[in-house]
C-alpha cells in the first residue's frame, strides 16, 4: 500500500456521494477526510495537511469556486479536483455564469464531469498524487 | 338593475304606439276634415232643399184646399134648383119644365146647401143671392156651431153692395171669384171669435142675363191651424197675403193686421223683404236671408184667373238651424276621429308589444348571455326577420361558447406552458439533484465490481447495495414530484390539503437550488398548526407558490444578501401566506402592471410574463386574494386563501382510514 502517506479531503454536500468517495479512496489506501461544504473544508485544510482535494461545485454556505479560490491563494501546491454535475447543458451554462460572477479565473488541476467512472477518477487522483 | 344599458326615454313599444296613433290621427283628421269641409255645402244645401220642399208642400195643400172649395161652388151652380128657381120666378113661381113650385125648388136647394155644409165642416155659409132687389138673398144656409140652419125669408138680407157680389157679377159664367181671406164681420164689425173667412162666388145667368150669385163662405182658421201645426219644430211657418199681412202666424195676434188696421207684416220681421221681388209671377219661389234667418217663400196662386193674387207661404229658420246638420256631422266626425285614434293607439300598442316581445326576449337573452346566465325563450322558431335575428343571435351565442371553450382550453395551455417554463427554470437544480445519486450509484457499483475480487466482506456488499437502493429511491422521489407538478392540473378538484403538503411541494422543487446557491430559505408557521387543512386545488396552489419562490430567486440570486421566507398566518377563516425575499420591493408603477399577462421584468427568454397573471387567476378561482404587500420593506407577495370548510385538524396517526 504505497498510498498510505497521501491524505485526501472530499468536499460534497451530497451525503451519499461524499460517503462513496470516502469509501473508494479508503479502498485504495489513502487517508481520507470529508467536509459537507466549502467552509468546513477550509477549516480542515487549515488544520491538517492534505495532498489532494476533490470538491463539488454547488454547495451551501461556501461553494466550490469560493473554496478553490481560497485554496489557490494559501495552498498553491494542493492538488484540486473539481467534481461537477455537468451532464446537461443547463448546468454547464449555469456553472460558467457562476464562474463569471466570481470574476476570477479558477485554475483547477482537473475538472471531473459527472458521470465519470471509478477507474477514471482513481487513475486521475493517482496520477496527480505522483506528480 | 343593469346599468350598462340605461333605459332612456320611451320604450320602442311606446314609440311605435305613438307613431301609429299619430299616423291614424293625422289620416283620420285629413280624411275627416276633407269630408266635413266638403260636406258643409252639401249638408246646407240638403237642409235648404228640405226647407224648400216643406214650403212647397204647404203651398200645394193650401192651393188644393182652395181649389176644392172653388170646385164645390161650380158644382153647386150645376145643381137643378139653381136654374129651377129663376124658371119658376119668371113663370109665376111655377117651373114650366116640371111644374115645380118655386118653394119646392127653394126647399130642394136649401137641402142641398145643408147637406154640403154638413159634409164640409169648414163651410160656414152657402147662399144663393138674386140680382133683383139689390142682391137680396134667395136661399141662405148657415152653420152656427154644430147647428145647420136655413134662414127664414124674413131674415134674408140684401148683399148687392158687397165686394164679392160686385166682383162675381163681372165674371163669365162658370168662373169663380175667390175673395181675399178676411176676418168674418157681422154688421160691419169683426165678429168674435176671430174667424178668417174666404168666399167663393160664381154668377148664375138665366136667359143670358145675370140672375144671381152663388156664394160659399169657408172658415180658413182650421186650415191655417193645420198648416201651422204640421210643421217641423225648427221651422217657423208664415202665410201672408200679397201685401205681406200675416194670415197665419204662430202668434195669432200678429195676423190680419189689415182688419185691425195695424202694420203686422212680414216686413216688420224681415225689413229687407220684398214679396214682389220675383217678376215671374207664376209658380215662383225664392229663398232669402234676413236677420240671421233663412226664409223660403212660395207664392201660392190660388186664383187661376188672376196671376197677381197669391198667398205667400213661407218657412223660416235660423241659418244656424240649417247648418246644425253640418255641425252635427262635424262633431260626429271628430268623435269618430277621436275613437279611431284611441282604437289605433290600443291596437298599435298591442301589435307593437306583440312585435316587440321577441325582440325583448332577444334583449333578455343577450343580457343573460352577458351575465353568464342560461339563455331561454329565444324566439328562433319565428318565420319573420325577428326569427332570423334570434337565429343569428343563437349562432353568435354558440360561436361565443365555442370561443369561450377554446379560450379555456388555450388558457389551460398557457397555464401548462407557464408551468413548463417554471420547471425549465428549475431544471438545473433538478439535474444537479438527480446527477448526484446517479453518480453515487455509478461509483458504488464500480467499487463493488472492483472490490469483490479482493474478498469483499458480506457487510460491505450489503452496505453498498443499501446505498444504491437509497440513491435509486431518491431519484424516484425527485422524478415523482416533477411528474406531479408538471401534470396539467387546470381541472383539478378541490381537495382537503394540508398546508404543510403545499409547502413541501414547493420545497421539493426549490430547496436544492437554494441550498447550493446559498439562499437562506425559511418557512414559518405563525400560531398556526402545521396540520391545518384547507380546501384547495393542491397542484394549482403549489404552482403559485413555486412560481412566487422562483420569481424571488430570480430577483435576488445575484445579490450578496440572499434570503427568501414563507410566512403563514391564520386570519379568521382565511390563510394568509406571504413570500418575502431580500429584494428592495417593487416600484409603485410596476405593481400596477405586475399582474397583467405578458408583463415581465425578466430578460427575453427568461420568463413568459404569464406567471403572476395565471397565479392571480388561480387564487381568484379559490375566492382568494393575491397582491403585493406595499407596507413591506422587502418584496412581499401575499396570497390569502379561504379555508372554505371549518378548519380540520388531522391527527396524523389516527387519520389514515
Amino acid at each position: 500500500m504505497t498510498n498510505t502517506q497521501k491524505r485526501i479531503l472530499v468536499v460534497d454536500d451530497d451525503d451519499m456521494l461524499r460517503e462513496t468517495h470516502v469509501m473508494v479512496f479508503e479502498d485504495e489506501g489513502y487517508q481520507v477526510d470529508s467536509a459537507i461544504n466549502g467552509q468546513e473544508a477550509w477549516d480542515l485544510i487549515n488544520k491538517n495537511h492534505y495532498d489532494l482535494v476533490t470538491t463539488d461545485l454547488f454547495m451551501p454556505i461556501m461553494n466550490g469556486i469560493e473554496f478553490i479560490l481560497k485554496c489557490q491563494e494559501d495552498f498553491p501546491s494542493l492538488k484540486i479536483v473539481l467534481v461537477s454535475g455537468g451532464g446537461s447543458d443547463v448546468e454547464a451554462e449555469h456553472g460558467q455564469d457562476f464562474i463569471k460572477f466570481m470574476g476570477k479565473r479558477v485554475n483547477v488541476d482537473i475538472f471531473l464531469k459527472k458521470p465519470f467512472s471509478l477507474i477514471e477518477m482513481l487513475s486521475i487522483v493517482e496520477k496527480l498524487l505522483q506528480e | 338593475m343593469d346599468t350598462r344599458f340605461p333605459q332612456k326615454g320611451l320604450s320602442i313599444v311606446m314609440k311605435m304606439s305613438i307613431l301609429a296613433g299619430s299616423i291614424a290621427a293625422l289620416a283620420s283628421f285629413i280624411v275627416g276634415s276633407l269630408i266635413v269641409s266638403g260636406s258643409e255645402d252639401i249638408v246646407y244645401d240638403n237642409a235648404l232643399s228640405r226647407l224648400k220642399y216643406e214650403t212647397n208642400i204647404k203651398s200645394l195643400r193650401l192651393v188644393s184646399d182652395i181649389k176644392n172649395f172653388s170646385d164645390d161652388a161650380q158644382y153647386l151652380v150645376g145643381t137643378p134648383p139653381i136654374m129651377g128657381i129663376p124658371r119658376a120666378i119668371n113663370n109665376n113661381d111655377i117651373d114650366p119644365l116640371d111644374s115645380s113650385h118655386l118653394s119646392e125648388w127653394r126647399d130642394r136647394l136649401a137641402t142641398i146647401f145643408s147637406e154640403l155644409i154638413r159634409a164640409k165642416p169648414h163651410y160656414l155659409q152657402i147662399r144663393y143671392i138674386g140680382v133683383a132687389d139689390n142682391g137680396k138673398e134667395i136661399i141662405r144656409v148657415d152653420r152656427k156651431g154644430n147647428l145647420i140652419r136655413t134662414i127664414q125669408d124674413k131674415d134674408l138680407q140684401r148683399k148687392g153692395d158687397t165686394q164679392y157680389f160686385k166682383n162675381a157679377s163681372k165674371i163669365n159664367p162658370g168662373e169663380v171669384y175667390l175673395s181675399d181671406i178676411t176676418l168674418n164681420r157681422e154688421f160691419g164689425e169683426v165678429s168674435e171669435p176671430h174667424t178668417p173667412v174666404i168666399r167663393a162666388a160664381t154668377p148664375v145667368y138665366f136667359n143670358e142675363r145675370l140672375f144671381g150669385i152663388l156664394v160659399i163662405n169657408m172658415a180658413f182658421g182650421e186650415i191655417f191651424n193645420k198648416l201651422l201645426k204640421n210643421t217641423p219644430r225648427e221651422l217657423t211657418p208664415y202665410v201672408t197675403n200679397e201685401q205681406g199681412y200675416f194670415l197665419a202666424h204662430p202668434d195669432k195676434s200678429m195676423t190680419f193686421g189689415f182688419d185691425f188696421e195695424n202694420d203686422n207684416t212680414i216686413q216688420k220681421i224681415y225689413p229687407d223683404f220684398n214679396l214682389h221681388k220675383s217678376h215671374d209671377l207664376r209658380d215662383t219661389e225664392y229663398s232669402m236671408e234676413s236677420n240671421g234667418d233663412v226664409v223660403h217663400v212660395v207664392k201660392a196662386h190660388f186664383d187661376p184667373s188672376q196671376d197677381n193674387r197669391f198667398f205667400a207661404v213661407m218657412l223660416a229658420t235660423s241659418r244656424q238651424n240649417l247648418q246644425s246638420g253640418y255641425y252635427h256631422l262635424r262633431n260626429e266626425s271628430f268623435m269618430i276621429m277621436a275613437l279611431l285614434v284611441i282604437i289605433s293607439l290600443i291596437v298599435s300598442a298591442i301589435l307593437a308589444s306583440r312585435l316587440m316581445r321577441p325582440l325583448q326576449l332577444i334583449s333578455i337573452a343577450s343580457d343573460d348571455l352577458a351575465k353568464g346566465r342560461k339563455i331561454k325563450n329565444l324566439p328562433i322558431d319565428s318565420n319573420d326577420e325577428i326569427g332570423e335575428l334570434a337565429r343569428s343571435f343563437d349562432d353568435m351565442r354558440h360561436q361565443l361558447e365555442d370561443k369561450e371553450r377554446e379560450l379555456i382550453i388555450s388558457q389551460g395551455h398557457v397555464h401548462h406552458a407557464n408551468k413548463m417554463a417554471s420547471l425549465g427554470e428549475m431544471a438545473s437544480g433538478m439535474a444537479h439533484e438527480i446527477n448526484s445519486p446517479i453518480q453515487a450509484i455509478n461509483l458504488i457499483a464500480q467499487r463493488v465490481q472492483r472490490q469483490i475480487k479482493n474478498n469483499m466482506s458480506f457487510e460491505d456488499v450489503d452496505n453498498s447495495m443499501q446505498k444504491i437502493t437509497t440513491s435509486v429511491n431518491k431519484i424516484s422521489e425527485i422524478i415523482d414530484s416533477l411528474r406531479k407538478v408538471s401534470r396539467d392540473s387546470t381541472d383539478e378538484d378541490f381537495r382537503d390539503t394540508r398546508l404543510t403538503d403545499l409547502v413541501q411541494d414547493t420545497l421539493n422543487m426549490t430547496e436544492e437550488r437554494f441550498r447550493v446557491n446559498n439562499v437562506k430559505f425559511e418557512v414559518k408557521y405563525h400560531e398556526i398548526s402545521e396540520n391545518l387543512v384547507i380546501q384547495c386545488q393542491r397542484l394549482q396552489v403549489s404552482q403559485v407558490l413555486i412560481n412566487l419562490v422562483n420569481n424571488a430567486y430570480d430577483a435576488i440570486h445575484e445579490m450578496q444578501n440572499k434570503w427568501i421566507k414563507i410566512d403563514m398566518y391564520k386570519i379568521s377563516s382565511r390563510i394568509r401566506l406571504s413570500v418575502t425575499d431580500s429584494g428592495p420591493g417593487i416600484s409603485e408603477d410596476v405593481i400596477e402592471k405586475i399582474f397583467e399577462p405578458m408583463f415581465t421584468t425578466k430578460d427575453i427568454g427568461k420568463g413568459t410574463g404569464l406567471g403572476l397573471s395565471i397565479s392571480r387567476d388561480i387564487i381568484a378561482t379559490h375566492n382568494g386574494q393575491f397582491y403585493v404587500d406595499k407596507a413591506s420593506r422587502n418584496t412581499c407577495f401575499v396570497l390569502e386563501l379561504p379555508i372554505i370548510h371549518t378548519m380540520k385538524i388531522i391527527n396524523e396517526r389516527n387519520h389514515n382510514d
